[in-house]
């Protein structure tokens, strides 16, 4: 069943078939019931994590675009989690400061002289050093994720261009999960970290500065009694 | 000894200018290995943004050459 892109005119949480009685809804739409079924597992997230549409948002709840390659092909994407944004201000101040910076140098150190050729070189080695750690640092950010899916949590970590790693765990398995918030950025902006520990060797998974992690525990925790249940 | 300094800045100036063309070449590896990242994270992890990201990556990189040419040339 294809589901509308407009959440808010169709509410998941209000499914077509309410009205129907259990009989009826097997006899007519056999396969609505299977989606309802999924669906009511997962309203869950919808009730903590409320409505997205964003692409810019770090919290993705249902996204259409999203995927993985990773991803079984009977896997459902619930949630797609990014660092908070204010986690990027740091170096989005330090590019701005350094975009503006030959400009100081002009009004300050212009009696120093310089070919203009070489000026030329240095300037274009500034900018793009600039570039290249504004985007080195946005698509660390922007790869650096968690997702939740109806079977298990994955964690993405892209510390930098040169380090990557792939953590998951099965919804079953997780065992306990506890979330952490410190700091003064963290407290105003409600981000933090969220440790998952799992059963066996498996390593736990820490999900760092995510928005709203004391709803992310609740979530995860709802999803894995469902899957502990349905084991 | 007027010619000596002209032939001690003459050499001095060919070696920074060798240090810049070397340092330029090694940023210009580094460019590749950002779009090589790039496209590689965006094969794995598709997203609304990839498309721009793996283009930025190209941009820099083709900059990067302009960087060494620019260097081997120019100065």
């Amino acid at each position: 069943m294809t589901r509308s892109t407009d959440l808010d005119i169709i509410a998941p949480d209000d499914p077509i078939t309410e009205s129907l009685s259990k009989e009826k809804k097997e006899e007519i739409l056999p396969e609505i019931k299977t989606e309802t079924k999924e669906e009511c597992k997962s309203d869950r997230v919808r009730e903590l994590l409320g409505h997205t549409k964003s692409p810019f948002s770090p919290t993705l709840i249902y996204p259409d675009i999203f995927d993985f390659s990773e991803r079984d092909s009977d896997e459902k994407i619930y949630v797609v989690l990014r660092p908070h944004w204010f986690t990027n201000i740091h170096w989005i101040l330090t590019a701005v400061i350094m975009f503006f910076a030959p400009i100081f140098y002009a009004n300050i150190g212009s009696h120093i002289p310089i070919p203009a050729n070489i000026m030329m070189f240095i300037y274009l080695f500034w900018y793009l050093a600039i570039f290249a750690y504004s985007l080195e640092k946005f698509i660390s950010w922007y790869f650096d994720i968690f997702i939740i899916t109806n079977n298990r949590v994955i964690d993405i970590d892209v510390h930098n261009l040169l380090d990557r790693k792939f953590t998951e765990a099965q919804l079953k398995k997780i065992q306990d999960t506890s979330y952490k918030v410190s700091g003064v950025s963290q407290t105003i902006f409600n981000y933090g970290s969220v440790k998952v520990e799992t059963a066996g060797e498996n390593p736990d998974i820490i999900f760092e500065k995510i928005s709203h992690p004391e709803k992310i525990i609740k979530l995860l925790q709802h999803l894995s009694q469902n899957a502990y249940k349905h084991k | 000894m007027l010619t000596n300094i002209n032939s001690i800045s003459g050499i001095l100036s060919l070696l920074i200018k060798i240090f810049v063309i070397i340092g330029t070449i090694i940023y210009a590896i580094f460019a590749s290995i950002v779009v090589k990242q790039a496209t590689s994270l965006s094969k794995n992890i598709r997203d609304f943004f990839n498309g721009a990201i793996v283009t930025a990556a190209y941009v820099h990189l083709i900059l990067a050459i302009i960087l060494v040419l620019f260097a081997i040339l120019v100065l």
